[in-house]
């Protein structure tokens, strides 16, 4: 048993006793801190989830703040890092946040499982969202039907060609025009592409493309007039011939050309990002969310321009994030609510120009406000990029598909496979995935 | 308190067992509490459709049958099997460095510490720091390879480079680790006697290690071994992860990232659990035929 101390009975006492006003103490401050509990928050605590750059992060809590003030019966409690996975536990664990940032191509997916709600009630009965101020393109990639939307996007862009200056000074090049097409864009990356100390490696690449669907395969095949999927997303049709003929010219870059860095196959973005900052790589098409990265670059001279032309037309594809409600929430007009005043035009203005993102509002994406002369890229490009653009086909099972794609064109880089042999394999395998 | 009893007799072996099971309790009680119910939900799972967000559908033995027909997992399953081949190069390596650091050396802490070092860094660090190591173009490895006029491969890029070069990578990384901890504890517990005996026999160095040195060390090794196997069968998900996420053409996707990739990307969580399933049953069948046939080798 332990003691304070050896010693006489009267001593034991006064320990008795200490402990006993330690004990009294202790149930004070706990009564105390109960009392204090009585003073609830009255207010509905909604919470968001999100992932926005760090720059963007006191923008966003500033919003957060002003909706509070206006709605004084809400309480918002923010939470950041946006995992699919994460999202999927949150579900099954009964406890998604009220709002939730969502990519558009991961949308179909969850509405599909019935997991988020239909927010066209919503929309149509407020008058004053203005949904026909919305891009139509960023409502395709919403996957809005006549009688259903689940998603309300805040920022998207279309792929652009960004592009290093300086690298193009020293190569000589003329910097992209609008009228660039394939061609010109391959004779371009030969100019720049290039072997300094003759040792049979690529010290300059003239561009960085990545094999994944997302990034570099779809916009070839529909810039060449190919398709996808049938009207139905019952088929895919990548062994059509307009769609392995872009695909062929497209791979040649990798396989014949040698122009392009092949970027690391988990290297998504970073390497290319690296290597472009480092001045190793002279282009690359992306979206518009390297456009912040690289503005605080010091000393790198870059802008973008329109993604060239194919045989048939201009297209690229039209990638948005936004908002969705999961149909769990508890609070679903107060989610509806913040959703609101989050693509508010003041908002969603706002928060594009704290993280350099393009509207989903035409009015503020032609706006002046947007249109920032100081800017050392042409803003006006990221904007016109959209008119020519389309979301990613919306099949349910994009991710597997995705997956599909990236391992049969890996196997024609590396001269596994001719690109006809692979298509006919993607082909089957994805028409499998989609009979499921 | 401390009993100063005697140390022998059966009152003294029941304690002796009470305080065995005792120490173990902790961890018993963590399985059934955290393990054992998700590890019984998975078996339940394996025999159900489920797409995590909607309601399961009982499917028998069917993801059971389409495994075994699924050509892509007994290929990642082939390449996890290859990526294993790191194990006898990391154990020999571990050795080779536990050896070193034996020795009576100055500064012999700070090697240990050096070697260590990456076993203990994060793994996305190395990995990340890998991947530019390895990058075709730009890389550390062919930049060297160049100065000897060698055009280096394209390692993570290329289906016939990657899997060695995640080998060499992880050789890198665990050679300094936990084994050669292991085997260093070990070396330093064999009694010093038997080496002057052998000394004054007349034997030379390769004699000593051979005859005397590695069959004291054959319980680590056995240690070691069994635990790199099962190890190695649930591996690789992290480098594919972050460094080639499985491929190029899927050369570096093992079971563990196909397991996951069909839970989480693409919602086949009763496949998933059927593959967690057989991965466990071939994990079990090769520590047995181990146990049963290492056991036998070991000296003592």
């Amino acid at each position: 048993m332990f003691r304070f101390g050896p010693g006489p009975r009267r001593q034991a006492g006064a320990g008795r006793r200490n402990r006993i006003a330690l004990r009294a103490l202790c149930l004070a401050v706990f009564l105390a801190a109960g009392c204090g509990a009585q003073k609830r928050d009255s207010r509905t605590t909604i919470r968001i989830i999100c992932a926005l750059p760090t720059d963007v992060l006191p923008t966003m809590r500033a919003l957060l703040a002003e909706f509070e003030e206006q709605n004084p019966d809400i309480r918002v409690k923010l939470e950041l890092g946006v995992d699919y996975t994460k999202y999927q536990i949150m579900f099954v664990g009964g406890v998604p946040p009220d709002v939730m940032h969502f990519s558009g191509k991961r949308v179909l997916s969850f509405a599909r499982r019935d997991a988020l709600l239909n927010l066209l009630p919503f929309v149509e009965n407020d008058k004053d969202f203005k949904a026909d101020d919305f891009y139509p393109v960023a409502w395709q990639g919403a996957h809005r039907t006549t009688n259903t939307l689940y998603y309300i996007p805040w920022e998207g862009s279309g792929t652009v060609l960004y592009y290093n200056r300086t690298l193009f000074d020293a190569a000589g090049v003329p910097y992209p025009r609008d009228d660039w097409n394939w061609q010109d864009l391959l004779s371009a990356c030969k100019r720049l592409t290039k072997d300094t100390d003759n040792d049979g490696r690529i010290d300059q690449a003239g561009i960085a493309l990545t094999l994944s669907i997302c990034n570099s395969g779809i916009p070839w095949v529909w810039q060449n007039g190919g398709r996808i999927f049938d009207e139905q997303r019952t088929h895919c049709l990548v062994n059509e011939p307009a769609a392995v003929q872009a695909l062929e010219f497209f791979m040649d870059f990798h396989r014949k050309y040698r122009v392009t860095v092949t970027e690391l196959s988990g290297g998504e973005g970073r390497n290319r990002n690296e290597l472009f900052l480092s001045g190793k790589v002279a282009m690359f098409p992306y979206l518009a969310y390297n456009i912040s990265t690289f503005s605080k670059a010091k000393g790198l001279k870059w802008d973008v321009a329109l993604f060239p032309k194919g045989p048939k037309r201009r297209l690229v594809r039209y990638t948005s994030s936004g908002w969705v409600i999961p149909r769990q929430s508890r609070h679903k007009r107060e989610a509806w609510r913040l959703v609101r005043f989050l693509t508010s035009p003041d908002s969603m203005l706002r928060l594009a120009l704290a993280g350099d993102f393009v509207p989903t509002r035409m009015s503020l994406a032609k706006s002046n406000e947007f249109d920032r002369a100081a800017t050392p890229w042409d803003e006006k490009v990221l904007v016109r990029a959209i008119d020519d653009s389309r979301p990613l086909p919306g099949i349910y099972r994009f991710e597997e598909f995705s997956a599909i794609w990236k391992e049969e064109l890996d196997r024609v880089v590396y001269g596994r496979a001719e690109v006809q042999d692979a298509t006919r394999r993607i082909v089957r395998r994805v028409d499998e995935v989609l009979a499921k | 308190m401390i009993s100063r009893g005697k140390r022998t007799g059966p009152s003294w072996r029941r304690r002796e067992v009470v305080a065995g099971y005792a120490f173990l309790l902790p961890n018993f009680l963590g399985f059934l509490a955290f393990v054992s119910l998700p590890v019984l939900f998975s078996l339940t799972l394996s025999f159900f459709e489920w797409d995590i967000l909607t309601a399961p559908h009982f499917a028998g033995l069917r993801n059971y049958g389409k495994l075994l027909a699924d050509a892509k997992f007994w290929y990642y399953l082939y390449n996890t099997v290859v990526l294993m081949l790191a194990i006898p190069l990391q154990m020999a390596a571990s050795l080779g460095l536990a050896i070193l650091l034996d020795k009576k050396l100055r500064g012999v802490v700070f090697f240990r510490t050096i070697y260590f070092l990456p076993s203990i860094t994060a793994g996305v660090a190395i990995y990340l720091l890998w991947m530019w190591i390895y990058n075709p173009s730009f890389g550390l490895v062919n930049y060297a390879l160049s100065w000897f006029r060698i055009v280096g491969p394209r390692w993570l890029e290329d289906p016939a480079w990657s899997k060695p070069a995640l080998i060499i990578m992880s050789l890198w990384a665990q050679m300094g680790g936990v084994n050669m901890i292991l085997y260093l504890a070990a070396l330093q517990n064999i009694p010093p006697g038997l080496y002057e005996a052998a000394a004054v026999d007349g034997v030379n160095a390769w004699q000593r290690f051979r005859h005397i040195t590695l069959p004291l060390l054959g319980p680590t090794t056995f240690f070691i071994l069994t635990t790199n196997l099962i190890r190695g069968f649930q591996g690789g998900f992290e480098m594919a992860y972050i460094m080639t996420q499985g491929g190029p053409a899927g050369s570096t996707t093992t079971v563990s990232y196909y397991l996951f990739q069909n839970a989480f990307e693409w919602g086949y969580m009763g496949y998933a659990s059927a593959i967690a399933w057989v991965l466990f049953a071939l994990v079990f069948g090769v520590t047995m035929i181990n146990w049963k046939w290492g056991g036998r080798k070991i000296a003592y």
